[in-house]
């Protein structure tokens, strides 16, 4: 045995994983794909000024149109953050343009929690009961109830600032005290709560300190956290998870180093280890342990299963359910709001503020009362105009440059992020090309459905009606969705459920047809809700961690 | 703000104490980045000395020295012509050369200027205009001496009051504005 349990992947999940199985008292082998990062001194962009990037922050565009043609779909891809993502000519999978999925990823260690939005809701029982309800998707395995004390135990540990507000289908959390609205916020918050019953706008609920944890200090508001934070004042793997990881001495990690497949035994049931490829040598390799955990992305996890075939089949030994690659989802993004809101032109924000507002879902909740099913939420902020504000018009000189120096008006913006819906067609399957370590690549299909399109006009329709409600001038919206994916929410392609003909994993994470096997990362989601899903990957992640390390305590395992 | 005051700042605000004469990273247990981490902008080939003159001549009548230097002095024509040859897709570079072929004819026919830039009400340099204006508040004149540039707060004030005086900040919580990150065009 290499160790106990393998944990694949170093992301937001993984780290958890990690933590919570050598704290458990087991040994961990972490297998990371990318590249080693050490906290602080590989934060390499940290505090520059413009000026101190190559393209001030514009981005190496020719290069990006050379080998970031799926990543450059994420608006704010600059020279201040593309060491956060892959290069995709290295990185192929294959898409279509009538089904196109935008794959947006980073391979290092910390994974995405490095470039996380950092938002951390909880699910509510609604969003647990509803699936599987409606004639979409199957039922939950678990409820709430299974989950709010492991919401708990992560919230504590990753520091989530927010407010207790009491809305029954946004759970209350353990909460620092959040950063606060700013003037122009308030007076649309209140023009909202006046014109529209049951329709509160809060604080972001976000992963970022205003306390001291430890030696992570509060946040110091110098604003893009994409770039990592040498004082560790958000959550990521490397801030927090690992770190405690390490510190039980039960910890080994190594990088560079990519999945190939499981190795099952079909005599017994059981996967008994992992086949893995050093990723510069190409040297291949098989490493063993009691238990794996997948946590290597929802499109990785996947990956990695539907290529660990057993010789007799031909095919996955974990998908008896034909559901493995199915149902992916990616939350409805891309339908927006922006205004101007008059007045307190003498006020503005001092500092940086890493989160914003949000405004919870407030449709079909008692009844249905939208032509969809389901609902969305938005997030948002406001903040005064800055200086780019002069690249339209056709001003020059001294007047423009005066015009310029003061602050702009206050604009508000709110973006939507909706449910979607698990399709059997939006689909993940090996294609007969492979990558670089000789591995199948990914073929992807992605496309949008009427309840997600309906949806979509939805969201632009109510944010023109909240803004002007506010007496927001100028009012823009769009409802345009782009391709799948660029929500990052990429989820559900081997969903939790209880029976095994339906679902690939069960109440537990482990696999129905391996069960020394978890999957907790956002493969395992059975219905995606309209919350920024990160915060329910770790608590699904410490809860299964949990169960796993009394199994392989009791033997069962 | 420079980089070292940064790494100070942090020190203290996150464990102030008698012992910050030592090393403040070490001390907080917070290592940074070194400043040679990122690469300096890639070499570019300045324009041909009349075109370059035009540029220098055009971007400082857009933002011109008053109490702070202007475009010319902020090294805009350089950051001009790097983006010119690194950054611009063709048609943006034909679009680019043709307005300054404009600005060239306008200077030379000895009509007075800035009105001869000036097409009715619309201006006929709009790219470089453009591209001026990003220039200028994303150098360490524009972003630090015309506005302000505070790369580390270290508070947050949700609505501080601002006077008549006070210059707007430069950057925002995303670095600069995400709408200028990887634009899809000019």
């Amino acid at each position: 045995m290499d160790a106990d349990v393998i944990v694949v992947g170093s992301g937001i999940s993984g780290g958890w994983a990690a933590k919570e199985l050598t704290e458990r008292g087991f040994s961990v082998l972490l297998l990371e794909r990318g590249r080693h990062i050490e906290p602080g001194t590989d934060y390499v962009t940290e505090h520059l000024a413009p000026y101190e990037m190559p393209y001030r922050g514009f981005g190496d565009r020719q290069r990006y149109a050379r080998d970031f043609k799926v990543q450059s779909h994420l608006a704010g891809l600059s020279d201040a953050n593309d060491h956060w993502f892959v290069n995709d000519t290295e990185n192929p999978y294959q898409t279509r343009p009538e089904a196109e999925f935008t794959w947006i990823r980073g391979y290092h260690l910390g994974g995405r929690s490095i470039t996380w939005g950092r938002a951390s809701f909880r699910l509510s029982d609604l969003n647990f009961s509803e699936a599987g309800s409606d004639g979409h998707g199957i039922r939950w395995p678990i409820g709430y109830a299974d989950l709010e004390p492991w919401y708990s135990h992560v919230e504590r540990f990753i520091g989530v600032n927010g407010d207790r507000d009491g809305i029954p289908s946004l759970p209350d959390g353990e909460f620092m005290p959040p950063h606060g609205m700013n003037c122009a916020e308030e007076h649309v918050k209140q023009a909202i709560a006046a014109r529209f019953d049951g329709r509160p706008m809060i604080n972001e609920r976000s992963a970022v300190l205003t306390k001291a944890i430890g030696d992570r200090a509060p946040c110091h508001y110098c604003g893009p956290c994409i770039r990592g934070c040498s004082t560790g004042s958000y959550f990521s793997s490397e801030s927090s998870t690992l770190p405690a990881a390490r510190a039980t001495g039960r910890l080994k990690v190594m990088t560079d180093v990519v999945v190939d497949a499981l190795v099952h035994d079909q005599a017994s049931g059981r996967v008994t280890g992992v086949r893995v490829i050093d990723a510069k040598s190409r040297k291949r390799s098989t490493l063993a342990a009691r238990v794996v955990f997948l946590n290597a992305s929802t499109l990785g996890s996947t990956q990695i299963l539907l290529n660990s075939i057993d010789a007799e089949t031909g095919r996955s030994f974990a998908n008896r359910s034909d559901a493995l690659g199915r149902y992916l989802m990616d939350h409805v993004m891309g339908p927006f709001g922006t205004a101007t809101i008059p007045g307190y032109l003498d006020r503005e924000p001092l500092g940086n503020r890493p989160s914003g507002i949000y405004i919870p879902r407030f449709q079909n909740l008692a009844g249905q009362d939208k032509p969809f099913r389901r609902g969305y939420g938005y997030q948002g902020s406001a903040a005064r105009a800055m200086w780019t504000r002069g690249s339209s018009g056709e001003d020059i000189g001294l007047a423009l440059k005066q015009r310029l120096r003061q602050p702009g008006p206050w604009q508000m913006f709110i973006g939507a992020m909706g449910e979607c819906m698990p399709y059997a067609d939006n689909r993940v399957t090996l294609s007969d090309k492979v990558d670089a370590w000789g591995r199948p690549q990914l073929d992807v299909a992605f496309h949008w459905h009427a309840n997600e399109l309906a949806m979509a006009r939805d969201m632009a329709s109510e944010a023109r009606a909240m803004l002007e409600a506010a007496g927001g001038t100028d009012v823009v919206t769009g409802d345009a969705l782009g391709p799948g994916g660029l929500a990052i929410h990429e989820m559900g392609t081997a969903r939790m459920g209880h029976d095994p003909a339906e679902a690939v994993l069960n109440a537990h994470n482990q696999c129905h047809d391996a069960l020394n096997v978890f999957v907790t990362d956002g493969a395992c989601m059975t219905a995606s809700a309209a919350q920024n899903p990160s915060l329910t990957y770790m608590a699904l992640t410490a809860r299964a961690a949990a169960f796993a390390a009394d199994q392989m305590k009791q033997g069962t395992l | 703000m420079h980089r070292r005051d940064i790494l100070q700042w942090i020190a203290a605000a996150a464990f102030a104490g008698p012992a910050m004469a030592q090393d403040m990273t070490g001390m907080a247990g917070h290592a940074m980045a070194s400043r040679d981490s990122v690469p300096p902008p890639p070499p570019h080939t300045p324009f041909a000395p009349a075109r370059h003159a035009a540029l220098e001549r055009l971007v400082q009548l857009v933002i011109p020295a008053d109490d702070t230097p202007g475009a010319r002095e902020a090294g805009v024509p350089a950051f001009i012509e790097m983006m010119h040859q690194h950054w611009m897709n063709e048609e943006e570079r034909r679009r680019c050369d043709a307005e300054l072929d404009l600005v060239m004819a306008a200077f030379a026919s000895g009509a007075a200027i800035p009105a001869a830039l000036y097409e009715g009400a619309r201006f006929k340099a709009p790219t470089l205009r453009k591209l001026t204006i990003y220039g200028y508040y994303t150098s360490e004149v524009g972003a630090s001496e015309e506005l302000t540039l505070n790369l580390v707060p270290g508070a947050y004030d949700a609505c501080a009051q601002v006077g008549a005086q006070d210059r707007a900040p430069s950057l925002n919580s995303w670095g600069i504005a995400l709408s200028l990150a990887n634009p899809g065009a000019l």
